[in-house]
């Protein structure tokens, strides 16, 4: 991994249209803002991992009691 | 052509049903090939991956949230070449724990099909949903 310092209010760019700034440093918290082209996705990756993890545990679905889910929803 | 399946034993798929994740799904990202496995009589499909034998149940997110609306973005709209709204299929992923009260289904991260390519794509919203959508005994009409 490639590690760099930076103070507030220095940048970052990676390849040629986004740039990573840091805005703030404040106990231990980095506020970042973060210019890039709609086309990039930019996720916190808690979430990715949580989304991940709930497609793995749908995955995972044991002896579904299908009576039950009749009387649920309606199709 | 045949697959064999835990839950559906051995299937005969059509080509043309086939539905492709470029990059998989999350947690899955070797999975690309799926197909969408209806369930008699009650709610659910299954996203039946062909690579590997891994099933997930979804479902269509209008039953449990019937003003759920979403914008998909441009990248996404050219990534699935999706050229027409009514070509667009939506379902979203179901957690069935054993414990059926706590059912949930995951609206913030829709997957999003484009029903005349056959290209699809689990995308990501911004939290206005929640990952997990508890909807036991809360149908909406």
């Amino acid at each position: 991994m490639l590690v760099l310092k930076r103070k507030a209010g220095e940048s970052l760019i990676i390849a040629d249209n986004i740039e990573i700034k840091i805005i703030e440093v404040v106990d231990g918290r980095v506020k970042i803002g973060i210019e890039a082209p709609k086309s990039i996705s930019v996720m916190r990756k808690e979430v990715i991992e949580e989304i991940s993890s709930e497609n793995k545990e749908a995955s995972g679905a044991k002896n579904i009691d299908k009576e039950s889910l009749k009387k649920l929803l309606k199709k | 052509m045949k697959i064999s399946t835990q839950y559906f034993g051995d299937i005969e798929i059509n080509e043309s049903e086939i539905i492709s994740f470029e990059h998989g799904l999350l947690g899955f990202e070797t999975c690309k090939k799926f197909i969408l496995i209806s369930e008699p009589e009650i709610f659910l499909e299954y996203l039946q991956c062909i690579d590997e034998d891994i099933s997930i149940p979804v479902m269509n997110p209008f039953l449990v949230k019937a003003d759920y609306e979403l914008e998909l973005a441009d990248n996404i709209i050219s990534e699935l070449h999706i050229k027409e709204e009514k070509d667009v299929l939506l379902r979203t992923v179901v957690v069935i724990p054993e414990d059926i009260t706590q059912i949930r289904t995951n609206l913030q991260s829709p997957i999003v099909i484009n029903t005349e390519n056959k290209n699809a794509k689990q995308i990501i919203l911004d939290d206005s949903y929640p990952i997990r959508y508890s909807f036991y005994k809360k149908e909406e009409v």
